[in-house]
């Protein structure tokens, strides 16, 4: 075993009892710190761990208005999930912590082999077999569909997203505990169970006037922490990064313990002003420029300055992540982050750096929020913007580049609520309320 | 002419409300898609007397006082067409000739009147939900 694999091992080992590691260690976390920041920061009430149970419309419905209110709440959620599980430490003030996000379930442990019973909330995971010394999080995926290396057909145009160090981002899905037990309670987790329900499924809504919670789904990307990366500017945790096996080479499965930083970050949320769901979507910002607009940064992790390789260009085939010298995705943002979401991001990554000048969030940015304007008049309620991706989960369908112009197709081109609307169930022709999740039933 | 007397002309000719055409949140944009296609495609003297003729009708939900501002008027009435096919078809027709012209863009097509007005969809994009086909269709 190479010495900084032992090393990582025996690191994971020793701290058994929690989840992940830090990757940034900074300050002292005691509540008077907590106290200092706030009452020299002034940024109690503004950075909460409360996560909100819905948008708060606070005035008419201008354009601007109403766009920086679902932008607030994506960011009031953000900063809700990224918290730490422990409520009284302030969010980065030790620079990075653990999250409430990354204590749910993850899709692999409720979607199992033969439509088992999953275990239930608060059991940990289940892993593959060359995983089971990994004591902790596991990354399985690697790529936002579970099978983009098996299936021969994919839902979009689709592949593997490349880091500048050759390697394969990685990608997850958790839900929350209102999620689950509706998946569980209705025995939605098995192909026979989607078949006794025979309904179209209903996730529980978030709502302000009941206090109450609903459906959440949070979508993670991550990258190996490697040269060139700064690892004090990324959330960081250590994973047991699984790699399937292959045959050409023929090298068996694996699973290795590697340090990966948070890239972007999709956060779904039911609720009772928009049953199609609010889509909010994070990236890292350092993953890629906007086309059109100068590549100012010494360093990104999907974009390579001076490339001629084609911008946003799936992989060739094969995909597979034990070739080497995979060729890096060079990736630009086609959907520009718009002005009013600009200006939100500035003011919260400014609070974020309040708490702590080192804090892993504060380069972390909202590309946008999306939502249905008119919930009852579609089944896609006339969704606001029309189109939106993130970088890193929808790298292949921001829109095509035609005579040094974007254009997005309609039907294409990235929409969380009009690709939604069409996830089914496995077990029966019936809809799955806006998540592929039910899909992998089996 | 400017977008808003556009948008209102535009009512007055589609039957639909300007606030249908042109919501307070407009998701869409169309009105702003076909107003440039227009005042890039429509020449200049037409385009003036379209805008004259529509501000000089006193009450412009009056059907027959449209009727007799702009349909009768034969230098107003081929423009006035071509701006009620773009808006139910997303096509743009030169010279009133409904064998030439060209669809404007893929989000003009699928916004287009017509498929709202019929209960349907354009080919190739639905907003519904998946096996919609299967239960009756909405007429509302």
């Amino acid at each position: 075993m190479r010495k900084s694999n032992f090393w990582a091992l025996f690191s994971v080992t020793i701290v058994a009892s929690f989840v992940f590691l830090r990757c940034t260690e900074t300050g002292d976390s005691s509540l008077d710190k907590v106290d200092d920041v706030e009452a020299d920061s002034g940024v109690k009430s503004d950075l909460s761990p409360v996560l909100p149970f819905d948008v708060t419309i606070t005035g008419d419905k201008l354009e601007t208005t109403i766009l920086h209110d679902f932008d607030l709440f994506s960011w009031q959620s953000f900063i809700a999930l990224s918290w730490s599980t422990d409520d009284s430490e302030m969010i980065g003030i030790n620079g990075d912590n653990s999250t409430k996000w990354e204590t749910w379930k993850n899709a692999y442990d409720i979607f199992l082999e033969n439509g088992e019973t999953p275990q239930p909330w608060g059991t940990p995971g289940q892993y593959p077999s060359s995983c089971t010394d990994s004591n902790g999080r596991l990354l399985i995926q690697v790529g936002k569909t579970p099978d983009l290396l098996t299936a021969s057909e994919q839902p979009f145009k689709t592949g593997p997203l490349i880091d500048q160090n050759g390697l394969y981002t990685r990608f997850e899905i958790v839900v929350n505990q209102e999620m689950f037990n509706y998946i569980y309670n209705n025995d939605l987790y098995s192909f026979d169970g989607q078949g006794a329900f025979n309904q179209n499924a209903e996730f529980p809504s978030g709502d302000n006037a009941d206090s109450t919670w609903g459906a959440i789904m949070v979508k993670a990307a991550w990258k190996v922490i490697g040269d060139g990366d700064d690892a004090s500017k990324f959330h960081c945790v250590e994973a047991a990064v699984y790699t399937p096996a292959s045959t050409n080479p023929a090298i068996p499965e694996s699973c290795v313990i590697q340090k990966v930083g948070l890239v972007g970050l999709h956060i779904g949320t039911k609720t009772t002003t928009s049953p199609q769901w609010i889509w909010s979507t994070f990236e890292h910002v350092d993953n890629a420029p906007t086309f059109n607009e100068t590549a100012d940064k010494a360093h990104y992790n999907y974009y390579k300055k001076g490339s001629d390789r084609e911008i946003n260009a799936s992989p060739e085939q094969p995909w597979d992540p034990n070739r080497a010298n995979q060729i890096p995705t060079q990736v630009e943002r086609l959907i520009p982050i718009d002005p009013v979401t600009a200006a939100l991001n500035k003011e919260f990554q400014g609070k974020l750096r309040a708490v702590n000048e080192k804090s892993v969030w504060q380069y972390y940015e909202l590309v946008g929020t999306q939502w249905p304007v008119d919930p009852t008049q579609s089944d896609e309620g006339n969704p606001f913007p029309v189109y939106l991706g993130n970088a890193t989960l929808e790298t292949y369908i921001q829109g095509i580049v035609q005579d040094g112009k974007v254009t997005e197709v309609p039907g294409v081109s990235s929409s969380c609520i009009h690709c939604h609307n069409g996830a089914m169930m496995s077990g029966a022709a019936k809809q799955a309320d806006f998540t592929y999740l039910l899909k992998r039933a089996k | 002419m400017t977008l808003e007397t556009f948008v209102a002309l535009s009512a007055s000719l589609t039957g639909y409300p300007a606030s249908k055409l042109k919501p307070e949140l407009d998701t869409q944009k169309v009105a702003e898609l076909f107003y440039d296609t227009l005042i890039e495609q429509a020449g200049p003297k037409p385009l003036a007397t379209l805008n004259d003729a529509f501000l000089a009708i006193a009450d412009p939900t009056d059907h027959e006082l449209i009727k007799i501002g702009i349909f009768d008027n034969p230098e107003t009435m081929t423009l006035a067409k071509i701006i009620i096919r773009m808006w139910y078809t997303g096509v743009w027709y030169y010279c009133n000739d409904p064998q030439d012209g060209f669809v404007v863009s893929s989000k003009g097509y699928i916004n287009g009147l017509v498929w709202g007005t019929m209960f349907a969809h354009p080919m190739g994009y639905s907003v519904s939900h998946f096996g919609y086909w299967n239960e009756a269709p909405s007429t509302t």
